[in-house]
């Protein structure tokens, strides 16, 4: 379990490195002794983003608000700032981490913690009905045979934890360029982001012959929650099952 | 492969800053398991278009014949002789002696003919090296003239092709061939780009390469950046022992965090980096981190280096210069003031150019780069090395030029020690 960061409302997570995985700032760390107006997290905040205000400062240091200019939050005056234009995201659940690999480290619990720490197995397996179908779509589109062949049957596992695995040739997460091989997928093809919940959503990373959950590709910027064994499929013969691993189903 | 990381920088900043600078630096371990040849894919690609005609091409031969003796046995090789097509005369093979003593036969009874369609090379050496096996991929590409018979855009488009597919260094022999069309190529698929002078010079340079390339043993290795929510990324560059730029190279894994690809690494090699991150500002006696760097390849990641912000009202803090920032900053504009001078040489303004090539002397001398300025020496005589005072040399010899033109990003460490020649 990891403390989650209070500072001006961020939620972030921190990381073993005692600095949050959001805002990069250290929730726990002496207040600033001189030259603070107002201590961090108490006093005015920003209407739109919830950033401690500085009395007297006319835009958020944080996303720019304009606090002179603006009568309501919900109607913030155009600046040229893009990020004055739309309301800032969401922070996401989790946010990315430095450390893929999971060592969370932090023991102290501020606030409910949202993210179970949870390690899952990923099962790499190969896929014949959808290498059929990457064969299909390669002749439409190249006029020619699919030059690559399929490997026969192979499975593996991966133990898979963190906020987010990186999918693709020689990725840290789940590496496809190990046997058998999978030229179809991309050097950094797709990640698996763990959500609030403790399962993990999959999503394109812009790669050249996309991510399929189901048959439907994942479309750029849309992350899809993988329920514990469902699947999905990338390159020329390459299916991913996730499955709950020890740690995951005791939580 | 492991790897090691630190940084080096001033984390202090005034009120109201926003800018952090870090020079990281990233060592892959030494004592690391040989690599097993299987892993090693070359591809020599020759131009053999009617230019060549001559020494060049007899040389080139040699220089082939060269490469090829310097392939580690177990390894895939395959030989593309370039012109308006590209032909394979030496298909892919795993080297043994047979198959090198074949190879070089192949090599010796190359002739030229045609033109130079660039494009065309490329896009055959990314089906040569998709259809081998999945490893450390490199090709080195020679050419004497200019890429012609295709649109810019056909040559970009095939450049975009091969990205991420292999590693590309490219050679021009003579003083006919175009340096941003090779560096446009070298740069993309992470490569270097150099001039060979004289055709002599070409079997020492293939060797060198070769050997280089052989004494790989991670192919494909990630720069690993996150930075905090709200902050923008400045850039993000090698800086030793070459320049490049990587900022548009980076692949957004989330929100916070890009990779960013810097090709295949030898053990023991070291590399530099300049981070330039804008953090959102803070309160003074804050601290936030601006900036956790790793090492992503082959199903690990590196220790994680942190790039810190610490606001504060001491000034003497503040304005502490790092050494390492201020080294290499000093010759990003050693590099830009060559590359002026020599645009302002090419289009006849000889005072801009007395001007900038002095800059440039001025700059070598104080970073310590021995190399840039026995180059620059030869396009202008110093007067002043301190201040820069320069006159051009009345005879230019294009080779010197096109020389200078593109070892100017080659760099060298703060204590003036020569990296490694591209
Ligand atoms: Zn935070
Ligand atoms: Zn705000």
């Amino acid at each position: 379990m990891s403390l989650a960061c209070g500072i001006d409302g961020c939620g972030g997570q921190v990381a073993s490195d005692g600095f949050c995985d959001t805002c990069g700032r250290q929730p726990g760390a002496p207040e600033p002794t001189s030259g603070a107006p107002s201590p961090t997290g108490a006093g005015p905040t920003c209407p739109r983003c919830g950033s401690s205000r500085d009395p007297g400062a006319s835009f958020c240091e944080a996303c720019g608000f304009d606090f002179l200019n603006a009568s309501t939050p919900s109607t913030p005056v155009a600046r040229p700032a893009p990020s004055t234009q739309e309301p800032p995201p969401e922070p996401m659940s989790p946010a990315g981490g430095g450390n893929p690999q999971g060592a969370h480290g932090g023991s102290r619990t501020a606030s409910p913690d949202p993210v179970p720490a949870a390690d899952w197995q990923a099962t790499v397996t190969t896929d014949a009905v959808w290498y059929a179908r990457f064969c299909e779509t390669w002749r439409s589109a190249h006029g020619d045979d699919c030059p690559i062949r399929f490997p026969g049957d192979h499975e593996r596992s991966v133990r898979i934890s963190g906020p987010v695995v990186v999918i693709g040739r020689h990725a840290a997460g789940i590496d496809l360029a190990d046997e058998p091989n999978d030229p179809a997928v991309s050097h950094r093809h797709a990640s698996l982001v763990l959500q609030p919940e403790g399962t993990y959503a999959v999503t394109d990373l812009d790669s050249s012959n996309g991510t399929y959950v189901g048959s439907e590709p994942i479309a750029k910027g849309q992350t899809v929650p993988i329920a514990p064994g469902g699947s999905f499929n990338v390159g020329a013969f390459t299916r991913i099952t996730l499955e709950p691993g020890v740690s995951a189903r005791e939580a | 492969m492991g790897f090691t990381l630190s940084v080096a920088q001033n984390e202090y900043l005034p009120q109201g800053a926003t800018e952090v600078h870090a020079i990281v630096t990233v060592v892959a371990d030494e004592d690391t398991e040989v690599t097993s040849a299987d892993k090693l894919t070359e591809i020599i690609i020759i131009d053999v278009s009617t230019s060549m005609e001559g020494e060049r091409l007899d040389q080139a031969r040699i220089a082939g014949a060269t490469a090829i003796d310097q392939i580690t046995d177990g390894a895939r090789f395959a030989v593309i002789a370039g012109n308006h097509q590209a032909t394979v005369v030496v298909p892919m093979s795993r080297a043994d002696a047979a198959t090198k003593t074949s190879a070089k036969d192949i090599v010796g009874r190359l002739h030229a003919t045609g033109g130079t369609v660039i494009g065309a090379w490329l896009r055959k050496a990314d089906e040569l090296f998709a259809a081998a096996h999945d490893g450390i991929n490199h090709a080195l590409l020679l050419t004497d003239g200019k890429d012609e018979g295709e649109a810019r855009q056909a040559l970009l488009r095939a450049i975009g092709g091969c990205e991420g597919h292999f590693a590309c260094d490219c050679r021009g022999v003579g003083t006919d061939w175009i340096i941003e069309e090779l560096s446009t190529i070298s740069s993309a698929l992470l490569g270097t780009v150099d001039i060979i002078p004289s055709p002599a010079g070409m079997p020492a340079e293939f060797a060198r390469i070769i050997d280089r390339a052989m004494s790989k043993n991670v192919g494909d290795v990630w720069l690993h950046l996150w930075t905090p929510k709200g902050s923008r990324l400045g850039y993000v560059k090698q800086v030793y022992p070459i320049e490049g730029d990587l900022t548009g190279m980076g692949v957004a894994v989330t929100e916070l965090i890009s990779e960013y690809p810097t090709g295949a690494w030898s053990p023991g090699e070291s590399r530099d980096y300049h981070l330039c991150l804008q953090v959102p500002p803070s309160r003074v006696g804050e601290e936030r981190l601006a900036g956790r760097v790793s090492i992503a390849s082959s199903g690990t990641v590196s220790q994680t280096t942190l790039v810190r912000a610490i606001w504060t009202g001491d000034d003497s803090l503040t304005a502490r210069i790092c050494p390492e920032v201020a080294h290499y900053t000093g010759q990003a504009d050693l590099a830009e003031a060559i590359a002026g001078g020599l645009d302002a040489l090419k289009s006849g303004d000889a005072s801009t150019a007395t001007v900038k090539l002095g800059r440039a002397v001025a700059l070598a001398t104080e970073v310590n780069n021995s190399q840039t300025l026995k180059l620059l020496q030869k396009v202008v005589e110093v007067v002043d090395y301190r201040t820069g005072t320069v006159q051009l040399r009345p005879e230019i010899a294009k080779a010197d030029q096109m020389a200078l033109e593109t070892r100017r990003t080659v760099t060298v460490r703060v204590s003036g020690d020569r990296g490694e020649v591209p």
